[in-house]
């Protein structure tokens, strides 16, 4: 899973949200550091829907403009846990190994 | 509708129309929500002077670039096309990769580094005073090899970077040898070739960059690194054999030349093998041929034709047969597979993209 699917499923978790609010969710959530432009958007929204990770809940009509909200699907669910799990088992490892690494250089830098 | 809305729409048309029609109204939706602001002046501003920021452009032509070149389990057309270019890319990589190997490895000889027998004088003298020109031109030319070897392995971008350097390298050093010296290389002394080869190595590296998107499949690395291999030891047996005893004049067996009979034998081949049925096998590499086909003819007319009118005195009326010759083969090959991809293209599907017009 790509890092702007990871964010965009992230971002429909709590409710279902439009193309510009997944936008501003994403930023939020990683602090600014992804950055989705407009194109990766849709690029990556048109494979989740695709794939059954998202589907669309509701459209409306905004200052006379489409709004489509896109809700996360059971699927979807199952698919960030996993990716999160994955993610977090990798992050484990290295953190027990930084932790092993550190003590050993420490007295030889003193 | 605002001057800002009608510079995204227009941007917007780079998509494919089905996508465009199930996406367009919603991208517009959110590009023109990112760009809104709570001062009235600035809102009025940017709705008649506004521009479409340049990161957007480029996520936009990403994203066509991708729908339309597709990987696997995109729409047929879009597939066909993808998998067309990404072909056509890698073949010609490979057609540069193998001069470049060849010559990389025949330096290596020179310098009494392969414990072979004595390489035979006339094929690379390095007495002679060009000679140092000779081995520049050589290393200058082995990002090709790195380039391809990069793409067999999966490294796309590296392949990218090694081939804008393979790109880049030759021709630089072609400048730097016509503002050296007063009497110029034949690359230099046909400008008008020298620019054709430039653009039509360019395009190489733009199918390159273009179809190896991050939504392609990879290759398969055990049938290219084989056509390397064979490829190499080929093209070394045309040089040392034929070029190198002075059998055929290395005017007569340019690169264009040698590139022009490889495809002859491969489009041949497959024209044979696929014959006359519908719906034609293996299609996209009938497409992948008719484009490498329509860029070596241009590159051999234009270098014909300036032939024919600067050579002068030195002009040799056999040489220009031969590479008329050489055209014409290119052509009565890369006509019918032409025809055969322009068939394949209009019966494949132009289905919507799997997630057009979501349904709640």
């Amino acid at each position: 899973m790509t890092e702007p699917a990871f964010f965009v499923l992230t971002a429909l978790v709590d409710e279902p949200r439009h193309g510009y609010g997944i936008l501003g969710e994403v930023d939020a959530l990683s602090g600014g550091r992804v950055e989705l432009k407009v194109g990766t958007l849709y690029g990556v929204l048109d494979r989740l829907v695709s794939d059954g990770l998202v589907e669309l809940d509701r459209e409306e009509i905004h200052d006379g403009r489409l709004r489509r909200y896109y809700r996360l699907t059971e699927p979807g669910s199952e698919a960030l846990a996993a990716e999160a799990e994955r993610q977090a088992a990798n992050a484990r490892v290295a953190a027990k190994r930084l932790r092993a690494w550190r003590p050993q250089h420490a007295g030889g830098t003193a | 509708m605002s001057e800002l809305e009608r510079r995204y729409r227009r941007v917007l048309r780079l998509l494919p129309a089905a996508y465009r029609g199930a996406w367009e109204e919603e991208m517009v939706a959110t590009l023109l929500a990112r760009m809104a602001t709570d001062d009235p002046e600035e809102a009025e501003y940017r709705d008649c002077c506004g521009r479409p920021p340049r990161s957007e452009v480029a996520s936009i032509v990403g994203l066509a670039v991708r729908l339309r070149l597709g990987g696997m389990d995109a729409p047929p057309r879009s597939r066909l096309w993808g998998q067309a270019v990404r072909l056509a890319a890698v073949v010609a990589l490979l057609a540069f990769a193998v001069p470049a190997a060849r010559g990389g490895w025949q330096l290596l000889w020179h310098a009494g580094w392969l414990p072979w027998p004595a390489l035979p004088a006339d094929v690379m003298d390095l007495t002679h005073p060009w000679a140092g020109w000779q081995v520049a031109g050589t290393v200058a030319w082995l990002p090709w090899v790195f380039a391809y070897l990069a793409l067999v392995a999966g490294r796309r971008r590296w392949a990218g970077a090694l081939a804008g350097l393979g790109l880049l390298m030759p021709f630089a050093l072609d400048l730097l040898l016509a503002v050296a010296t007063p009497d110029p290389f034949p690359p230099t002394s046909m400008p008008y070739t020298w620019l054709m080869a430039i653009v039509a190595t360019g395009v190489v590296v733009l199918a390159l960059v273009a179809g190896f998107h991050r939504d392609a499949p990879p290759l398969r690395p055990g049938p290219w690194l084989l056509a390397l291999a064979a490829g190499v030891a080929a093209d070394t047996a045309v040089t040392f054999l034929a070029l190198g005893r002075q059998v055929v004049h290395h005017h007569a067996l340019d690169l264009p030349g040698m590139w022009s009979i490889a495809l002859v034998v491969v489009g041949g081949a497959h024209l044979a093998a696929s014959g006359r049925r519908r719906p034609a096998r293996a299609p996209e590499w009938a497409l992948a041929l008719a484009l490498l086909a329509a860029t070596l003819l241009v590159l051999r007319v234009v270098s014909l034709v300036e032939y024919t009118l600067t050579a002068g005195a030195a002009f040799e009326p056999g040489l220009a047969v031969l590479h008329s010759a050489q055209a014409v083969a290119v052509l009565a090959v890369g006509l019918p597979l032409a025809v055969r991809a322009a068939r394949s293209v209009g019966a494949a599907p132009r289905v919507p993209p799997a997630a057009a017009a979501p349904t709640p």
